[in-house]
């Protein structure tokens, strides 16, 4: 191993590098996602030299927004878009989507921006304890990032006719629906958000921040995989690891200051790796997914869904029943594999997908998933079981998205369980719900896992301090989802970039002390 | 940044390979699999199977896929293709594993196992329709059989350019646009 990285470019690929290298800077990132790029962007911008690690390869926008979806899934898709957990006991099976490229989930989100909603900001507040969590603490934060991410409502002519349909359904049945917020200005209405937006549109972190950390001389590097956290001296020294696709190559950071953003489900297996965690018994455990599914429907005038934002409109009616109903879509490959049967009863129904609209439901959940390191694999074993009563509110979403859809006219309803033929009654659809029924056969994904690494005000009821600092390795941070201490109920993205802010500026403030309590290098400056 | 010494990278790619995992074997089930679950009927309505290139196009997709998945992920893959190979013998009562069946059987034998009271078995083989359904309905004539009016599915939505009178009129209706 050489010291220094070479490079040419200012994201440098890993896998192209001819040799590993050993480097120092004064905060070491590792993740390039909503919650690595938002830190590395403002400690770079406070003038710290930083350094960004990303696992996944590195592709510009204009490259994956010409992806197709399976080429997407492949190439900017954790497993390849198939990651599941494994759920014990009447808990679904379900299929957790995750980014693993520079920019990391935000390139494969739908683009959805929520605030936490203020009910969850009071109970950390005043029945966690964490003051330092309250809506008017961390309204600078949100601010920033809405500024960064340009976020906005969607405007009523991005609905699509899928949305619309739903819609009018709900306005019969006295259901409110609002616009969804969305860090997408200019949207066409191309409909595939979550492969990569084909219009470059999408602010995801890849273009609202990392070109600012670039421009502040950050040096980003995909295909690199920290392997573990330095320590010595009872304090966070750097990282190591190796690069994928160079065999053999292996790579060495050496900073005062580190900060773990590589994801809810990835954070404690890299703690656990570098024996970090042992005086936390939360650590790894009770994660929230906020599972989630989609009812399609058939209509009798052509639907074409796949004109307009693939996510538009939610609504929060449902919030004490903890769902919260959203308009999605998907492109037309993907929702092909929804319908039941095979061969040529398969075929008779993908043939009806211009009359087809589809909606979407989530539940804000208990919290039964947990991650372990992988035997023999870089990948987490990632189990799930769900509560009973958050099973009985994923099967109430179901029946209150087929009302919808029989209000709005459909004339059959695709329910998401696996083989079920469609249903063409609200009677049939409310039997459903109550049936006995083996839940693995619920088809059902999450977007959102949360709460691996909780904040918390003291070793016993978190894994970091209200700072996002561990609180057994000092100079150790974590900004990503982990650290939300409880579900959210909406979707993460903005909370989690809200949440990275607050902690970077958290950092920022308190460098002078980090770095001069530096005992690795004697690379010491004061930003 | 102090301290980076800026060398020559090696001669880089503009995508990082696509290695293929599968075995011989396993190819052939995943074609077997993809056989049965796009076949349809001919004009005299028998079944007949999907075109070859379509489905060398979802073996090497799928091969892909997995080949891109981490060694965990790679394991449990195969132990699916394992178990959809060999559980015909318990969902038709015969002695032939499914990819060894006529197309009209292994039909059967999806049918069935869709519609399993153990939703394990159900779930597995909906992670291999969903794979080969996103691979086959993604272009060419599945593509076009989805009704989708775009020439491919990177293809940009084409809007109307509204004129300004009509830009200025606000409208709750979505704009209806025209697709290349």
């Amino acid at each position: 191993m050489r010291p220094g990285i070479p490079a040419s470019t200012p994201i440098v690929k890993g896998r192209d590098l001819a040799r590993g290298f050993s480097e120092h800077c004064d905060a070491v990132v590792i993740g390039s996602g909503s919650g690595g790029a938002v830190v590395a962007t403002h400690l770079a911008e406070a003038g710290l030299s930083v350094i960004v690690l990303e696992e996944g390869p590195y592709y510009r926008p204009d490259q994956y927004g010409a992806f197709r979806p399976s080429e997407s899934l492949r190439r900017l898709g954790r497993e390849s878009g198939m990651i599941a957990t494994v759920g014990f006991g009447q808990s679904p099976i379900i299929a957790l989507m995750a980014g693993r490229c520079i920019g990391g989930s935000s390139v494969m989100t739908g683009g959805i921006c929520f605030r936490i909603p203020s009910a969850i900001h009071g109970h950390w507040e005043r029945d966690l304890g964490l003051e330092e969590l309250s809506e008017r603490a961390l309204e600078p934060a949100y601010a920033d990032v809405e500024r960064r991410c340009r976020i906005g409502p969607v405007p009523p002519d991005r609905h699509s006719h899928s949305t619309l349909r739903f819609l009018q359904g709900a306005e019969r049945l006295g259901i409110p629906f609002r616009p969804l917020r969305r860090n997408t200005p200019g949207c066409e209405g191309n409909a595939r958000c979550t492969f990569g937006c084909p219009a470059g549109v999408k602010m995801s972190v890849d273009v609202a921040y990392l070109p600012r950390a670039l421009e502040h001389d950050a040096r980003v590097i995909s295909d690199a995989l920290v392997e573990r956290v330095l320590i010595e001296n009872g304090r966070a020294a750097g990282v190591s690891g190796r690069l994928l696709g160079a065999p053999g190559h292996r790579f060495e950071i050496r900073a005062p200051i580190v900060v773990s953003a590589c994801g809810t489900i990835h954070t404690p297996p890299l703690l656990e790796a570098s024996g970090i965690g042992r005086q936390s018994p939360d650590l790894g455990r009770h994660i929230t997914l906020h599972p989630a599914a989609r009812v399609s429907a058939l209509f009798d005038e052509r639907v074409e869904g796949w004109n307009g934002a693939m996510q538009s409109v939610y609504s929060d009616a449902f919030a004490d029943e903890g769902i919260t109903l959203v308009g999605v879509y998907s492109a037309v490959n993907v929702l092909s594999a929804a319908f039941p049967g095979f061969g040529p009863t398969l075929r008779r129904h993908i043939e009806t997908l211009p009359y087809i609209g589809v909606f979407g439901a989530m539940i804000h959940d208990e919290g039964g998933g947990r991650t372990r390191r992988g035997a023999g694999s870089r990948e987490p074993f990632v189990t799930y079981t769900m509560a009973p009563p958050d099973l009985v509110k994923l099967r109430r979403a179901f029946t209150i998205l087929a009302e919808m859809a029989f209000a709005a006219r459909a004339r059959e309803v695709y329910l998401p369980i696996f083989g079920l033929p469609p249903v063409r009654s609200m009677d049939e659809a409310r039997r459903i719900e109550h049936m006995d029924l083996d839940a693995r056969r619920i088809e059902c994904m999450a977007f959102h896992p949360l709460g691996s690494a909780r904040m918390g005000n003291d070793p016993r009821r978190g894994v970091v301090d209200q700072n996002g600092e561990c609180f057994e390795l000092p100079g150790l941070f974590v900004a990503d989802g982990s650290v939300l201490p409880t579900s959210i109920g909406v979707n993460s993205q903005e909370p989690v970039m809200a949440m990275a802010t607050r902690i970077a500026w958290r950092i920022r403030d308190m460098a002078p002390r980090l770095l001069r309590s530096s005992t690795s290098t004697g690379h010491v400056r004061v930003a | 940044m102090a301290g980076v010494s800026h060398g020559e990278p090696r001669a880089g790619t503009e995508h990082a390979p696509e290695p293929r995992v599968l075995n011989a074997s396993a190819r052939r089930i995943v074609a077997a699999l993809a056989e049965a679950m796009l076949c349809d009927y001919d004009e005299e309505h028998r079944l007949c199977p999907p075109r070859p290139e379509l489905v060398e196009r979802v073996v090497l997709g799928i091969d892909h896929s997995i080949g891109a998945a981490s060694a965990q992920a790679r394991r449990s893959w195969l132990l699916g293709l394992f178990l959809l190979e060999w559980l015909s013998l318990v969902y038709l009562c015969t002695l032939r594993r499914m990819s060894r069946l006529r197309i009209g059987r292994r039909l059967l034998y999806l049918e069935r196992l869709e519609t399993t009271r153990f939703g394990l078995l159900a779930a597995v083989l909906a992670g291999f329709k969903v794979q080969i359904c996103i691979v086959a309905f993604e272009e060419g004539p599945e593509l076009a059989s989805t009704g989708f009016d775009r020439p491919s599915l990177t293809s940009r939505r084409q809007l109307h350019t509204l004129a300004p009178e009509a830009r200025s009129t606000p409208s709750t209706a979505p704009a209806r646009d025209a697709t290349a």
